[in-house]
């Protein structure tokens, strides 16, 4: 199923497709973020955003609005 | 022979400890510069090797939090147009797939490329550089900076000076339109691969800065057209595209280099601690108390041994060369004294506070910080970032407004500049607590507790101006957010404790004396003159009482903000000394209360002066490292407006509280 980065729950994770153009992506991209089988939510700050992902080594936190940007497939 | 060292570039993703691998390297000889006239400092300092001469650059300075904004321009920059033979490009073993894919594209700048991976100490398995080396094609060490392991092979693979030869091959069908654009480009000093490829990424920045640099002007249309030939992507997905293949490629690499894939990181019990949900505000409370509370009781002792030398230094050369001559009563009791009374009360503070806030960075938790506070910020335009600075802010505003750069997107940054000086500092801090004490002690005998009141509300003031100003100022782009939370790591106390030394203590202490070395000899001046009836710096005070009065204070204490400008330590004993008009800066004792009462100090008149002394104008210093940062007289004119309307308008209505 497609869906995008900001739905997984801490615990869940998907495969990154897509990073849609944004001031984000070219940071994202150099982060190796789509050469990687997986994406996992980790953990939510306090109120719930940002959230912690983890692809590779990297845990990199975005907040929702921003992780709206990777397509993922679940 | 005697020839130009060779110099090089340390380059890497942020938290792979390139910091600690320049100090391994160097033998912690770092001095730090400025470079190409930007304001990010980068360190230089010799190799620290018997068989050749190099000199290394790391890139870029104070904070690898997240490697983003100007901080990161700066790197870009240098890695490409600056003057340098060979890069190291350093990664962390654990995570070697992005350094390997860093090497490889900045193998197309200079084959002189090594890709030094580092934490072997704390990887499982550990990265077999010789099969890194032979299967990638770019020469490859293995080392632990903090442990010293493996630094003398690196040595060695220095001084055998390799060459890269990638065996990473563009996809055909990228390698093809690069081929077709080489005969169309001018000759220049930079590959020309390099600069086929900048063209077809649409590299905007980049292509700007080699027209400025170099003169070489790669926008005519011709190449623009066989660049954008046919359906074949361009810029930004041309770029996803490179950066796909460098990481697919780097994938494989590492795949057969190691015998098991690096286990994933996951949920660390540390995080779920510091960022959960009931424990994550408690814990940084906490911390942020144990961090003023350590500052402010453990320096009191350094601060009076300081004081006490300078004042020995004072006497003993009034006592040698009196009869003092003018001159030389200017210098000993006009620069000397403030100059003295500065470093005194700034030196152990700073020290202090800035050692344990380095100890909180290199532990990782500095990060968490700004990821648990960012909610909080982004109601207020702002990020979790510029929790960080107002924290900084708190030892020092120089130090928090050079921080900013650690904020990427400029809206954000630009309210976290203006808005820093509204955290009261380490130098405002004994003003608070004293006065505090004298007038709102309530039963406890000190100030304390109204103190951390006063802080919370200088932070709700911070966020109230954030916002007001990210309304109405900053508007513009949304901007975004991108953290790493590095792993956690037991810091290491005494680089840590050199490294603030020599980043931020020295340097801030440096400029404050630069301030108030002249201003002391102005007070002094002003103190003196005429000899008969009252002084030019009582006048002045009785000059400012009417519109002191009208902001709840007196003439006395507008004067003494004014002469506090080149540092906030000084306005407290710059008030003590407009009432007794004594030439010296006395101490702020025990009779606080009393001297304070009897020039008519109300409780409402104490409250203005506390919220005047949390919100007026920055320092000197501040001021000058908010020039230095952002080079705008808009931002610098908000910078002061903003705080002063604050504290004016409080003041105003403080002093007409019914207390």
């Amino acid at each position: 199923m497609l869906s995008d980065l900001s739905r997984l729950s801490p615990g869940e994770s998907g495969t990154p497709l897509e990073v849609v153009p944004s001031p984000l992506s070219g940071k994202l991209l150099e982060m190796g973020i789509l050469s990687q089988p997986r994406v996992t939510a980790l953990f939510a700050a306090p109120s719930g955003d940002p959230v912690a992902y983890q692809w590779g080594g990297a845990v990199v936190a975005l907040r929702k609005k921003d992780a709206r940007w990777i397509r993922i497939r679940v | 022979m005697d020839q130009d060292p060779r110099v090089i570039a340390l380059a890497g993703n942020p938290n792979v400890g390139k910091s600690t691998l320049f100090n391994r390297l160097t033998g912690l000889r770092v001095h730090t510069g400025n470079w190409a006239g930007k304001t990010v400092s980068v360190a230089r300092a010799p190799l620290k090797s018997r068989s050749f001469r190099a000199e290394l650059v790391d890139l870029p300075g104070i904070y690898d939090l997240a490697g983003e904004g100007d901080e990161e321009e700066v790197a870009r920059d240098f890695l490409a147009f600056g003057a340098y033979d060979q890069i190291l490009a350093v990664g962390d073993a654990n995570d070697p797939i992005p350094s390997l894919s860093l090497a490889l594209s900045l193998a197309e700048r200079t084959d002189r490329v090594i890709l030094v991976l580092n934490f072997i100490d704390e990887a499982d398995p550990v990265p077999d550089a010789n099969l890194i080396t032979s299967l990638s094609g770019i020469p490859t060490a293995a080392v632990s900076a903090r442990k010293g392991r493996g630094i003398p092979e690196l040595l060695a693979l220095l001084e055998s000076d390799p060459r890269a030869k990638p065996r990473f091959t563009l996809p055909r069908e990228i390698e093809a339109r690069v081929s077709s654009l080489l005969p169309l480009l001018p000759s220049s000093s930079l590959p020309a691969r390099y600069l086929a490829l900048r063209v077809l990424e649409n590299d905007g920045p980049f292509l700007r800065a080699l027209s400025e640099k170099t003169g070489t002007d790669l926008s005519s249309p011709d190449l623009a057209l066989a660049a954008g030939t046919g359906e074949a992507p361009m810029g930004s997905a041309f770029r996803e595209e490179l950066a796909r293949a460098r990481f697919a490629f780097a994938g494989k690499v590492m795949e057969h280099a190691s015998s098991a894939p690096p286990p994933a990181r996951g949920k660390h019990w540390l995080d779920r601690l510091l960022c959960g949900k009931y424990t994550a505000y408690p814990l940084m409370a906490a911390a942020l108390f144990l961090l003023i509370f350590l500052t402010a009781v453990a320096s009191n002792y350094p601060s009076a041994l300081l004081e006490q030398a300078f004042q020995a230094a004072e006497s003993g050369l009034t006592a040698l060369l009196s009869p003092l001559s003018f001159p030389e009563e200017l210098l000993i009791n006009g620069v000397l004294r403030l100059s003295g009374k500065v470093i005194a009360v700034m030196l152990p503070p700073m020290a202090i506070f800035f050692s344990l806030f380095t100890l909180l960075e290199d532990s990782g938790y500095l990060a968490r910080i700004a990821f648990n506070l960012d909610a909080l910020f982004f109601r207020a335009g702002s990020c979790g970032k510029q929790g960080l600075t107002m924290c900084m802010g708190l030892g020092c505003n120089v130090v928090g407004v050079s921080g900013c750069r650690i904020i990427a997107s400029p809206r954000e940054r630009a309210a976290s500049l203006v808005t820093n000086s509204m955290i009261p500092c380490n130098g405002r801090f004994p003003a608070l607590l004293a006065v505090s004490g004298a007038f709102f002690a309530f039963g406890s005998g000190n100030g304390a507790f109204f103190t951390g009141i006063l802080l919370l509300f200088a932070a709700a003031v911070t966020l109230i101006s954030t916002r007001l100003l990210t309304l109405c100022v900053f508007r513009g782009l949304p901007s975004h957010f991108l953290l790493p939370l590095p792993r956690f790591r037991k810091p290491e106390i005494l680089k840590s404790l050199w490294r603030t030394m020599t980043e931020k203590v020295f340097s801030s202490l440096f400029r404050a004396v630069t301030v108030a070395a002249p201003a002391g000899a102005i007070l002094f001046l002003l103190l003196r003159f005429p000899a008969e009836g009252p002084s030019l710096y009582a006048r002045f005070t009785a000059f400012l009482d009417p519109a002191g009065r009208f902001f709840g204070m007196d003439g006395v204490i507008l004067a003494a903000f004014l002469f506090g400008f080149p540092a906030g330590e000084t306005v407290l004993p710059l008030v003590l000394l407009g009432y007794m008009g004594t030439s010296a800066l006395p101490e702020a004792g025990g009779g606080l209360f009393a001297l304070l009462s009897a020039h008519g100090w109300t409780r409402a008149t104490a409250l203005s002066f506390l919220v005047f002394t949390m919100f007026h104008f920055p320092c000197a210093p501040t001021l000058l490292a908010l020039w230095r940062e952002t080079k705008s007289p808009k931002l610098l004119l908000l910078s002061v407006a903003v705080p002063l309307a604050a504290g004016l308008s409080l003041s105003f209505l403080a002093a007409r509280l019914p207390l």
